[in-house]
């Protein structure tokens, strides 16, 4: 049979069609994870009962595969009548696992904020509210940002576990055209130096930001 | 009108789910089908539930069994990826902390394969394309072949780092002694900077133990896919999917603890250097 | 020396009486009273881990107490947020690691609590922060980030930024122990100037030179307790505590 080029070099338009389907659900599933581990953090941070429970969790989901949680929550949220579209167990999955690692850069990402700040903050008598948002949320962003973007790479590698649920983004895909013409070397070996282009283009632009901030923080 | 008769059969296709959900569930618990209503007191009904308590005990622990059978397969690949991780681990990363140039540039490019790829779409790309160009491995060597130079990309960057965070003092003070370049290296620079790196390749173990999930999608029947076998025969994705969750919870989290106590030990050997 | 102040006639603007704070098993402020009237400079000084940071923290409410009372200017400090808070607007505090912020500028970090504590507009807030910068002698870098200046310039921005909230008092947690020999002495101006000007002052310090330079009064802590209180000269000449004897040999001879 052997390797057709002329049959991978027509799939690459078709493949690279679902681009769109792949970064929507990266996008999302950062944003999302970036939200359930910012809150994850602020209810450890709190201690207590909850902040134990939180703390198990975290430990939970990090001690588990994320095609574990794709499948659990796939099927089990029909089991009590939630139906809700593949793309968006995928995105919801995505945000729970990687919500696990990211409570992990916003606890480093405040705890390198030196207690003075704070402390400074009071002196001056700034409110609570002004505290978090003049003080330490923008340290905290600086902190987090070169980690943030690399699991936002890391997320964008995981993206392709969601054709598992047929979601349509570029390994999905990839195997609706093998399924259709019984090639699969041809199809997947686009896909994965798609995947693999996208990633290497994604990680340099994170370095280029992570490296236009930190020329910012030594102004 | 056009919108009544546009309504209807989305209409329909909701009733058909709910009566499906409904019949699923109605399985699932304790079959109260089989208990005359009329006649169940409350003595009936306790028993019924007991009965359904134990069907439903035994079925979890079914499940559990049934799952557990696939740890073999889980182990047999984390191990026999271990067997590709490490040394790519080990000669890539020291390859790439010695190198300069174009030879350090090949190198850069080959773990950078390994690492950036997606892994999910590598194990596909290898599964697929291998047998094509005349290679024939079997399902299993591919998986550990993938996930292990997946998880030896990752560690090789651990490895580089630590070496280069050693301070050029080592390297100075193992010439001084007249130390050739590879004692240096063998006897001086990689025993610290493995024992500094060893909570990251702990933390990348656990990762090619979660990745080992990923063979289910190539036919080994390791617990993910004994999970799906399951599935398919009983309606209790509650109670299967929960177990599978628990069941990599149980293998992963004894390395997470070993992994920290590891770290916590590595941070006491650092503190006195540090402090000075 | 400076000419001596009419401090014996002037207000109290805090009042101590009998200050009592635990860490855990450890009294940190042992029964301390103690009257800062306005205009005072009050040099505070003692072994380390004598209790003299947590007094001052004390007194701008950043350390809680449990026992004992404070009252500034009339208000009582304590058990109520509210009144801490009231407290903490007429008080200045400069730390001994500067703790400026290092995401804003110079000015930035001047004109933050002006904006939106006081709710000075930005032009008003710019002015009055140029004004202070101008007073600790670094307008030049009020455009420039924490990050690029010296520790001295640090620290004479971080009085500066105290100084924008118009303060009553104002307090220095060892201004000078984190800085370089060098550096050192362009801070202390900048005290010496204020303390000129009539600010009333509290300064946690060993700069015994400082001290005898500046201070109108000096209290000596050790153990948690305040053993000695006198002014400046008494205390220099006279001072009678064994502890305060000793330290003064062993800070002197250095």
């Amino acid at each position: 049979m052997g390797f057709d080029v002329g049959f991978a070099l027509s799939t690459i338009p078709i493949i690279v069609g679902a681009i769109g389907a792949t970064l929507f659900a990266t996008v999302l599933s950062c944003v999302g994870a970036s939200a359930v581990g910012f809150t994850f953090e602020i209810i450890r941070r709190s201690g207590g009962a909850p902040g134990f429970a939180v703390r198990f969790l975290i430990d939970f989901i990090r001690s588990t595969p994320v095609l574990a949680w794709l499948y659990f929550i796939y099927f089990v949220l029909p089991f009590y009548g939630i139906r809700l579209g593949a793309m968006t167990v995928g995105v919801l999955a995505l945000s729970l696992y990687y919500s696990g690692y990211l409570a992990e850069v916003f606890k480093a990402g405040i705890d390198a904020i030196p207690k003075g700040q704070q402390e400074a903050a009071r002196a001056l008598s700034l409110s609570r509210r002004d505290t978090v948002v003049f003080v330490i949320a923008p340290q905290m962003l600086r902190n987090i940002a070169a980690p943030l973007g690399n699991y936002l790479v890391s997320i964008l590698k995981a993206t392709p576990y969601l054709a598992v649920l047929a979601v349509p983004e570029m390994l999905g895909r990839a195997f609706d055209i093998a399924s259709e013409t019984y090639r699969y070397a041809e199809p997947l070996t686009v896909a994965g130096l798609l995947f693999l282009a996208l990633a290497l283009v994604v990680s340099y632009g994170v370095k280029r930001v992570e490296q236009r901030l930190l020329a910012t923080g030594r102004r | 009108m056009a919108l009544v008769i546009q309504d209807r059969p989305h209409h329909q296709t909701e009733d058909c789910h709910v009566a499906r959900f409904g019949s699923v569930s109605l399985c699932a618990c304790s079959h109260p089908r089989q208990v005359h209503p009329k006649k169940a007191g409350i003595a009936g009904a306790t028993i019924t539930i007991c009965r359904g308590g134990l069907r439903r005990l035994v079925s979890t622990f079914e499940i559990w069994l049934g799952i557990l059978q696939g740890v073999r397969t889980t182990a047999t690949v984390t191990a026999y990826g271990l067997v590709f991780a490490v040394p790519f681990a080990l000669v890539f990363g020291i390859a790439q902390f010695l190198t300069t140039g174009l030879t350090r540039f090949l190198v850069t490019a080959v773990i950078e394969f390994w690492r950036s790829s997606a892994v999910v779409v590598l194990l596909f790309v290898f599964y697929y394309v291998l047998p094509v160009v005349g290679v024939t491995l079997s399902a299993l060597t591919v998986s550990a072949l993938v996930l292990g130079l997946n998880a030896g990309g990752y560690a090789s960057q651990a490895v580089r780092a630590g070496l280069q965070s050693l301070p050029a003092g080592q390297r100075e003070a193992g010439m001084a002694l007249g130390l050739s370049r590879a004692q240096i290296l063998l006897l001086v620079e990689l025993p610290q900077a493995l024992v500094a790196m060893s909570p990251t390749f702990v933390n990348t173990l656990i990762q090619l133990v979660k990745a080992t999930a990923l063979v289910s999608l190539v036919t080994l029947t390791d617990m993910t896919f004994r999970a799906k076998e399951i599935a398919q025969t009983q309606n209790n994705p509650v109670a299967i999917y929960s177990a599978l969750l628990l069941a990599f919870f149980v293998v992963c989290y004894p390395i997470t603890l070993a992994g920290r106590w590891l770290e916590a030990r590595v941070n006491v050997e650092k503190g006195p250097s540090r402090g000075i | 020396m400076l000419s001596p102040v009419a401090a014996v006639q002037a207000e109290p603007l805090v009042q101590i009486e009998g200050l009592n704070k635990w860490f855990g098993a450890l009294h940190v402020l042992n029964d301390i009273d103690l009257t800062i009237r306005t205009g005072a400079r009050i040099v505070v000084c003692g072994p380390s881990g004598s209790g003299k940071s947590t007094l001052i923290r004390c007194i701008n409410g950043l350390e809680r107490f449990q026992k004992g009372t404070i009252q500034l200017e009339g208000v009582t400090l304590g058990q109520s947020a509210r009144n801490t808070a009231v407290a903490r607007r007429q008080t200045g505090m400069v730390f001994q690691s500067f703790n400026l912020f290092p995401h804003l500028s110079v000015l930035a970090n001047c004109t933050l609590a002006l904006r939106r504590v006081l709710g000075k507009s930005m032009r008003e807030a710019e002015e009055i922060a140029m004004h202070q910068l101008k007073a600790v002698r670094i307008p030049e870098k009020a455009n420039a980030y924490p990050g690029q200046l010296s520790g001295g310039q640090q620290q004479r921005v971080a009085i500066a930024r105290a100084l924008c909230l118009n303060p009553s008092i104002i307090l220095f947690d060892e201004p000078t122990s984190a800085l370089d020999p060098e550096m050192i002495k362009e801070v202390l101006d900048v005290m010496t100037a204020l303390a000129r000007d009539g600010m009333t002052m509290v300064c946690v310090t060993h700069e015994m030179a400082f001290a005898r330079e500046v201070a109108d009064e000096v209290v000596f802590m050790d153990a948690g307790r305040l053993v000695e209180h006198a002014s400046c000269e008494d205390f220099f000449s006279t001072a009678v505590h064994p502890r305060a004897r000793l330290f003064l040999d062993t800070i002197l001879r250095h």
